[in-house]
This record gives structure tokens, C-alpha cells and sequence, in this order.
């Protein structure tokens, strides 16, 4: 019998043969790997990279687009602008910038603080739960910029209020996910440890908190992210006392758009940053987990 | 069978509530974007030029009644702070109505407020109409958007102050300048008069009958706008005068309306307090005024690119001259007891009764430009750092005097 | 069309290894040669981790060969004409039972009336009409196993891969099971590869039964089971049954001997580094 019949190969509407070969990446194992991550690498580094290289196309030659927008130089800053903007060798710029971390990461450890602790009450406790589930529910869907004048009737207008904003978002997402990671925790575990008589810390030390520590990550790095948004937002809204906020509400209403552009860069960057060190913390203290595919892995 | 034909009728009163909610949204839009010019106008400004029926677009009225013959010497002053303001007859400069019917975009952050009568007024009285313009308007932009939106022409006219922005936008070769100016309080200058200007709590000077400024460096300095805002202006200059720099203060933005609150609680110790606002603090010997706008110096006004003022002049002549004779018309000296009625309109549009209007001194309406008021506050921004260049735009390149020149004088200016 | 003489299933020389990118690369499979007749139900016994399931996987076209190839040798038009049974069922919680079955129907093409005709009428023969509307959640391993078999049944395949199927349920539940699919396969006669920890399993199913080395898992021995069809459940309580049993079990026991062996040499390692 040989391999290569004619008869019984390729007619797809009768009879045929499957054939079951070794593809590229069995016969050239260690090849095929590797250029498979030069190629993610390459799409990882080269799609940014292609983009901002458009923009400074567009920018350079003042594309209209779609016939309708114009990429006016006086209105629009280029890459190259930015990363040379003046505005980055000052030292009132990055005080601003520095304002705007320690708000988040203040208001990002209070939320979070806050979100696992309850979290986890409401994950292992039935009457907690019955106790908070509606009204945290209730008070989940409140858009919490929305609570930003509330909050500067309570606590005047210093950095509490901002900071706060930020911690009460964090808050609402950890705590879902820790709940919910804690519930989801198997009841297989559950009572493996129970047939060895374990007490109520000893279960939350040994089973329940790194059985649900994974997901818990999942929702600190989704707050991460939000935690930027939401600085962003109040910093806007309330653009006095400084941040990267105010820097682009600045550039917008006194006219300078590389202002605004830097600012945009910048909260970008704080924002990857932030997520990047969340994650790796992650992975420190998860090393069974598997390892995630969100963005920005090498 | 039964699931699929549920389905259908649950499609078809969805596709209905949105078709309803669609259709309502659209007919309240209708409702309140149309001016009714026609009644309003004619009964309201029986002087003269009008009242006739315009079907034959001005032919007798344009050639042997000359339409500047209200504005006389009195219509063009010379620029100097302690000027009278320039005045016209009422009715004038009488309307020229366009040969075409034009549409002109303003842009504005506010309405309805006292200091947007001109261009309230002349929407709703019919001034626009008389020059066969169709003005639309769009709320909630500032200047800095309004701008940006002018220089392709999305925007004709957009209103602010004499702001930091502008100046940055001039710089960077936008071609937007000031065409026409605004108000300015008739007593400025002089702080034994209550009014819009900076209010301190007494306790912040040793002798709150004769305040010394300097007392007030390191204090808080509660203002609604950033350092950008022109309202810096005149703040710096009180300070100035007084041997200190604004910056020496502690700046807090609050929102304007609770500017007394926060001075009546200490949280700052003076506020820039504009109009109606201040009626709060006045007579109440624990605040005290400490300085005014300076006088004969409108801050601000409204401002065109070259798509209006180049591209389209007539028109802009026919907006800026409407805008005029409103000022002249209904918003003479003496307009809050000889032009109540319009007043009312004007209340009407902000939804707020009557007396707020009336209860509040009145502010002299000014077309013209003054002197030197772009440079000065570009002197001020640059000492706050909010400018993107280090050499003063000398103000021929803000200002565009010649579209209210020729409003007023004609087209030789 | 179908020329008898050829084999469905043809393995020549088939090799797998996995992470062969890396410097620990482990060489789970062959090199393996095996025909498999038409209509052919062959099982496959060996040790844990030699490869069984990784050639089930080849032929299923979910993985490919290292080395070597596998030809699959089809007479019909049908898109699905190799069905696969999972050990944990691979039936989804978010369909009903009757979607769950429909599920390879209706990406095969086919109408939803038809294929609602079809689900039903296989989820009678496994005795799951009552349940069609439930969620797998609610069902236990043999229902779930049920609705896995009229899933893959359903699509009326050439060739039925099993992997493992009972290998999660209880002894008696696993010999209804058994029963069950015998009479199924006796009614059409397909081809089934059937992969197994179990020898008496592979002896009461198979025509017959390939016992696999342990890592790299390579063909040991190839026997015809020698009892006649239909075959009934008391078969197990024949002498000749347990004779047959015994002999294979001998080949087997030395497979999992060397293959434990092995652990513990790869333990040692371990331990001196």
C-alpha cells in the first residue's frame, strides 16, 4: 500500500484519506518556536510602533482623513513631540505626575485593602453575605464619578476626596471577584480539609485564600486599570491641585495641545505600569497559577 | 411556534419604544431650538426701520434713509479707560439685510446669563433676523473648544474672555481674534461701591476700613477659573499694586456659586466673586471689597476666525451690527427701568424670575475694545506661566476693530 | 467504493514527542504501526502515560505526529466522520442534553429540524428522552457519559474514538455502560478505537486488544479475543475468560513494572540534583 494512491486522495465528495502528518512545528521543533515568539514579539513591539509611525505620518503631512478630519498641526502633537516635549524636563510637570501616582496608589491600597477584606468576609460567611450582598450590589452600579460632589461635601477640598474615589472604586471590583473567588473555591478542598479537622483559620490560611488568591489577582488588575480612569476623571473634574488630570484639562483649556498630549501619553504609561506591577506581584505569590495572556508579556 | 411568534411581538413593541422615544426626543428638540422672531420683534422695538413688511429686502428703506444716521460722534471713542462708552440711537446701526439668507454658528458657554444679553436678546427680539441671518446656537463650549472648532469653519463666533488660551491659540498660528467686546462694571475702579471684583473676609486685615493687600500673601485665594482665565487679570493687578504677586497666594478653584459659602467658613480668606454672586456679601461688614475690574476695560467678548471675518465679512458686519443695535435698543444706560419687558425675556430664557435681573446694578454694555487690555493680561499670564511663548502679541494681532468700525461707520471704517 | 482489503486506520511508524522545542524533551509515543479493519473494534490497553491517548488524539486530528503518519481511510461524504468521546464527557453545562446532542449535528450543516429529529431519536436509544431539557449539571457521570455517546453517535461517524469513556464511573454503572455500547455497536458495526485501563473492559468490548509498552509506547502485543459475538455479560464469569485475562495481564504487569521503574529512576535524579 502506498502513501500517495490517486484514487482515494482528494475527492472531497467521495471516498478519501485523511491524512494525519507531522506539520512544521513537529519537524522543526525548536525553529518553529522560536520563530513563533520572534513573531509575537515583532507584532507586539511592531503594531505600536507601526501606529505611532502613522500618526506621525498623519501628523507630518496633515492627512485628512475620511475627507472630514484634518490632522492640523496647531491642534494635534506627534509622537516625536511628545517624547521630546520641554514639558518633561520640568520639574513642575513631574511633580504632577507624582501627585497623580501617590493618589492611586493610596486610593488603589485602601480599595483594595478594603474590597479582599470584605470580600473574603462575605466569600466564607453566609450572614455577612445576607448582610451586604444588596446593598453592595445596589451601590455597585452607582457611577462613581458621580459621588465626586458628595464627596467634597465630606471631606472638603483637599486630596481626600480624590483619593477616595479612587479607593471606593477599587473597592466594588475586589471585592466581587474576591467573593466570588472564594465561593468558587471547590467544595471538594473545602472538605479535605475538613475531614482533617482543620479550624476556621486554618481553613481560610491553607485552602481558601491561595485557592481563590488567582482570581482575586484578576480583579486587582482589572481595578488597576480602572484606578488610573477614575484618577484621570476626578483630575479633570476637579483639575486644581495638580495630577496628569489637570495637565490635560491645562493644555485643553489654555490651548496647548502637546500639553494634553503629553498628559495622555503619560497616563497611558502609569496605567501599563501600574497594571505590570500588579500582575508580577501576582505571579509571586501565585506560582501554581498558570500564567495569563494579558497584555503586556514579553 | 408559540415561542417564535412571542418573540416577534416582543421585537415589534421594542422597534415601537424606540421609534416613540426617537420621536419625542425629535419633537422637543423642535420645540425649543425655534425662535419665534416675527411677533416678539415687532411689537417690542416699534422705534422705527421696522414695522414695515421686508418682503422687497430693504429697497425702500436702504438707499434714502442712511442706516448710520443714529450713530454719531458718540459711536467711536478713543479707546482711553475713563472714555463714555460708545453709544448709537436706539435702532441703530439699522439693520442692512443680507441679499442671501446666511446662517452664522455661535458658540457659548453660557446663556441667559446678564452678560449674555446682547446675543440672547438679539435671537430672541428678531435683531438677527432683520439682517436675514439664521443664527444657530451651541451651548456649553468654551472658548478654548470654540476656538479650535472656528478654524474649520465648524463654528463661525464664539464668546469668552481676554484668556490665556487665545493668546496661545494666536501664537501658534490660529487665526481666531477679537471682533467685538463685552461689558464692564460702570463703577469699576472704585471698591466703596459693591460689585463684581475681589471680596476678602474682614478679619483678614488688621483695618478692614482700609485693607492692605499684602496681608493677604500666603492666605487662600478662592477663584472659579484656572490661572489661564482672564478674571487673573485684574486680581494681579489689585496685587500688583499692592507690591505683591498672586502667586504668593494660595489658589483654590471652587465653583463660583459657593465662593461666599467658602469665604463665610474660612476655607479662603478673598474670592474673585462676579455677578450676582457678590449681593450676597454685600452689607455684611465681615466682607469687604478690595478691588474691582479695572474701568473701562471689557474683558472679553466675542471672537471669529478668518472663516468669518475674511471669508464671510458681510455677514460678520450684518452679525456684529445686529449685536450693536441690540446694545443700543434694549441695553442702553437706564435699560433696567426702560427695558424691563426685554429684560423679562431675558429672564424668561434663564428660567429665573424677574428681580434677579432688576435687583442687581446694571453693567455698561461695550462693543469697542479698549486699549492695552490684551497686553496687560498677556503680561499677567506670563508671570503665571501659562502662556507657550515670552514675547507680548501686540494687540493688533488679537484684535479685529474694523468689523464694529464698519457696523458703525461704514464700510470705509 | 470502500476496497476491503484496505485498513480504516493505518499508523506507519508514528512518533510523538512533546516539548521537543526545549532541552527535556519527552518521547511519549512510537515509533507505532497498527491497521485497523473496517468495522474493527480494537482496544487499547497499556500503562498509564504511554501514549494511548496521544495516538487516539493523532488519529482524531487533534494533535499532529511527530514523526510517521497516520491514514484514515473514508467512504463516505459525512463532515464529521470521526467522533470522539472524552473521559470527562466534553459535553458543555450551558446546553440542554438535546442542544448538547444537536451541538455536532448543527455544525455539521445540518437543518435544526433535522438535527432535533436526529437528537431526539438518539437520546432514546441511550434512554435519555426525559432529560433532553435538562442541564448536564443536573445529571449524573453515566447520564453525562449517555449524552457524550448519542453526541458522538449522533453524527453517524465512520470511525467512533473513545478515550477512556467509563473510567470516572462506578464498576456496576461502568458494566451497564459496557452492555450498552455493545448493542449499539453490534446494531451499524463501526469502527471504534477504544482506549482503556481496564483489561477486562478491552476483552468484553474488542474484536481485539493492543497492549502498549510503557514510555515511548510502542505496540507490545496485538491479540483477537477469541469469544464469540454477541457477546453478554456472564462472559466474564467464564474460565476461559479469565485464562484469556490472566495471560495478557502478565504481558501488561512487566509494562507497569518497567514503567514504575522508571519513575523511580527519574525520582533518584530528581533527588540528586
Amino acid at each position: 500500500m502506498t502513501n500517495t494512491d490517486p484514487n482515494t486522495t482528494v475527492d472531497k465528495r467521495g471516498p478519501r484519506v485523511l491524512r494525519r502528518e507531522p506539520g512544521v512545528a513537529e519537524i522543526k521543533p525548536r525553529a518553529h518556536v522560536r520563530n513563533r515568539k520572534a513573531a509575537e514579539r515583532a507584532l507586539a513591539i511592531g503594531v505600536p510602533a507601526a501606529l505611532l509611525l502613522l500618526w506621525q505620518l498623519a501628523h507630518h503631512y496633515e492627512w485628512n482623513l475620511l475627507g472630514y478630519w484634518k490632522i492640523d498641526q496647531r491642534f494635534y502633537a506627534s509622537p516625536y513631540e511628545i517624547v521630546t516635549s520641554e514639558k518633561l524636563r520640568e520639574a513642575d510637570f513631574w511633580r504632577d505626575v507624582w501627585t497623580s501616582t501617590r493618589r492611586m496608589l493610596i486610593g488603589f491600597a485602601l480599595g483594595a485593602g478594603a474590597g479582599v477584606f470584605i470580600g473574603l468576609a462575605m466569600g466564607m460567611s453566609r450572614l455577612v453575605r445576607a448582610a451586604l450582598d444588596p446593598l453592595l450590589t445596589a451601590l455597585y452600579t452607582v457611577p462613581k464619578l458621580a459621588l465626586l460632589p458628595l464627596f467634597l461635601t465630606i471631606f472638603g477640598f483637599d486630596e481626600r476626596p480624590r483619593v477616595m474615589l479612587i479607593a471606593v472604586t477599587v473597592f466594588f471590583f475586589v471585592w466581587i471577584s474576591t467573593m466570588a473567588a472564594i465561593m468558587a473555591v471547590p467544595e471538594g478542598y473545602r472538605e479535605a480539609a475538613m475531614s482533617f479537622g482543620v479550624s476556621r483559620w486554618q481553613m481560610f490560611r491553607h485552602v481558601l485564600l491561595p485557592g481563590s488568591l488567582p482570581q482575586i489577582f484578576v480583579g486587582l488588575r482589572i481595578a488597576a486599570g480602572v484606578a488610573v480612569l477614575i484618577l484621570i476623571g476626578v483630575e479633570l473634574v476637579i483639575p486644581s491641585q495638580g495630577g496628569i488630570g489637570s495637565l490635560i484639562e491645562r493644555g485643553r483649556t489654555l490651548l496647548i495641545p502637546e500639553l494634553t498630549y503629553v498628559g495622555i501619553a503619560l497616563a497611558a504609561l502609569l496605567g501599563l505600569l501600574f497594571t505590570l506591577v500588579v500582575r508580577w506581584i501576582g505571579r509571586l505569590l501565585i506560582p501554581w497559577a498558570p500564567e495569563d495572556n494579558a497584555p503586556g508579556q514579553g | 411556534m408559540r415561542g417564535t411568534r412571542k418573540d416577534w411581538w416582543l421585537k415589534i413593541l421594542g422597534l415601537l419604544l424606540v421609534f416613540a422615544v426617537i420621536a419625542s426626543a425629535c419633537g422637543d428638540d423642535d420645540e425649543g431650538s425655534d425662535p419665534e422672531p416675527g411677533d416678539d420683534a415687532s411689537d417690542s422695538s416699534g422705534d422705527d426701520s421696522s414695522g414695515d413688511d421686508s418682503s422687497d429686502d430693504g429697497d425702500d428703506g436702504g438707499e434714502d434713509a442712511d442706516p448710520l444716521a443714529g450713530c454719531g460722534e458718540g459711536a467711536v471713542t478713543d479707546l482711553s479707560p475713563d472714555r463714555d462708552v460708545a453709544r448709537c440711537e436706539p435702532g441703530y446701526p439699522a439693520p442692512q439685510p443680507l441679499e442671501e439668507r446666511a446662517s452664522v454658528r455661535l458658540a457659548t458657554n453660557f446663556w441667559g446669563f446678564e452678560f449674555t444679553a446682547p446675543y440672547v436678546l438679539a435671537l430672541e427680539l428678531g435683531e438677527f433676523e432683520k439682517e436675514n441671518l439664521d443664527v444657530e446656537v451651541v451651548t456649553g463650549v468654551s472658548l478654548a473648544d470654540g476656538i479650535v472648532q472656528m478654524e474649520d469653519c465648524t463654528v463661525d463666533i464664539t464668546v469668552g474672555g481676554t484668556e490665556a488660551s487665545l493668546h496661545n491659540g494666536i501664537s501658534a498660528g490660529l487665526t481666531v481674534k477679537q471682533v467685538i467686546g463685552n461689558y464692564f462694571p460702570p463703577d469699576a475702579g472704585d471698591t466703596s461701591i459693591d460689585q463684581t471684583g475681589l471680596w476678602a473676609r474682614a478679619d483678614a486685615f488688621t483695618n478692614p476700613d482700609d485693607p492692605d493687600l499684602t496681608e493677604l500673601e500666603g492666605t487662600t485665594l478662592g477663584t472659579a477659573v484656572a490661572l489661564g482665565s482672564v478674571i487673573n487679570y485684574p486680581i494681579g493687578l489689585a496685587f500688583q499694586e499692592a507690591g505683591v504677586s498672586l502667586l504668593d497666594l494660595d489658589l483654590e478653584v471652587i465653583p463660583s456659586a459657593d465662593l461666599p459659602l467658602a469665604l463665610e467658613n474660612g476655607a479662603v480668606q478673598s474670592a474673585w466673586v462676579l455677578d450676582p454672586i457678590w449681593s450676597q456679601l454685600a452689607d455684611n461688614p465681615d466682607f469687604v471689597l478690595v478691588a474691582t475690574q479695572p474701568p473701562g476695560e471689557a474683558l472679553g467678548g466675542l471672537y471669529a476666525s478668518s472663516c468669518f471675518r475674511e471669508d464671510r465679512r458681510e455677514v460678520a458686519v450684518a452679525f456684529i451690527r445686529a449685536l450693536i443695535r441690540t446694545m443700543n435698543t434694549y441695553l442702553a444706560e437706564g435699560y433696567k427701568t426702560n427695558n424691563v419687558e426685554e429684560l423679562q425675556v431675558l429672564a424668561d430664557v434663564a428660567d429665573i424670575p424677574l428681580e434677579a435681573f432688576t435687583g442687581t446694578p446694571e453693567t455698561l454694555m461695550d462693543w469697542e475694545m479698549g486699549e492695552g487690555t490684551s497686553e496687560r493680561a498677556q503680561g499677567f499670564f506670563m508671570e503665571y506661566g501659562v502662556l507657550e511663548y515670552d514675547e507680548i502679541i501686540p494687540e493688533d494681532q488679537v484684535y479685529d476693530r474694523s468689523i464694529y468700525l464698519e457696523a458703525v461707520r461704514g464700510p470705509e471704517g | 467504493m470502500t476496497d476491503t482489503t484496505r485498513p480504516k486506520i493505518s499508523a506507519r511508524s508514528v512518533e510523538r514527542v512533546f516539548a521537543a522545542e526545549t532541552d527535556n524533551p519527552v518521547h511519549a509515543l512510537g515509533p507505532f504501526d497498527l491497521d485497523i479493519a473496517d468495522g474493527e473494534f480494537c482496544c487499547i490497553v497499556g500503562p498509564s502515560g504511554c501514549g494511548k491517548s496521544t495516538f487516539l488524539r493523532i488519529v482524531a486530528g487533534l494533535l499532529r505526529p511527530s514523526a510517521g503518519a497516520v491514514e484514515v481511510d473514508l467512504a463516505g461524504t459525512s463532515k464529521t466522520p470521526i467522533a470522539m468521546v472524552f473521559q470527562d464527557y466534553g459535553i458543555y453545562p450551558w446546553k440542554t442534553v438535546e442542544a448538547n446532542v444537536r451541538f455536532g449535528l448543527e455544525v455539521g450543516g445540518m437543518s435544526k429540524r433535522d438535527a432535533r429529529e436526529k437528537a431526539l431519536f438518539w437520546l432514546g436509544r441511550l434512554g435519555l428522552t426525559e432529560f433532553r431539557n435538562a442541564y448536564p449539571d443536573k445529571l449524573s457521570g453515566g447520564m453525562r457519559q449517555r449524552v457524550a455517546i448519542a453526541r458522538a453517535l449522533a453524527v453517524e461517524p465512520e470511525i467512533l474514538l473513545m478515550d477512556e469513556p467509563f473510567a470516572a464511573l462506578d464498576a456496576q454503572l461502568r458494566q451497564i455502560l459496557q452492555e450498552e455500547l455493545l448493542a449499539l455497536w453490534e446494531a451499524d458495526k463501526r469502527t471504534v478505537l477504544f482506549i482503556t485501563h481496564s483489561l477486562e473492559e478491552a476483552i468484553v468490548l474488542g474484536d481485539r486488544v493492543l497492549v502498549m509498552t510503557a514510555r515511548p509506547g510502542r505496540m507490545l502485543e496485538s491479540v483477537q479475543v477469541p469469544f464469540d459475538r454477541p457477546r453478554t455479560p456472564e462472559l466474564r464469569a467464564e474460565p476461559e475468560f479469565n485464562e484469556f485475562k490472566a495471560g495478557l495481564w502478565d504481558h501488561l504487569k512487566l509494562q507497569v513494572e518497567q514503567y514504575l521503574n522508571e519513575l523511580r529512576t527519574v525520582e533518584e535524579e530528581g533527588d540528586e540534583r
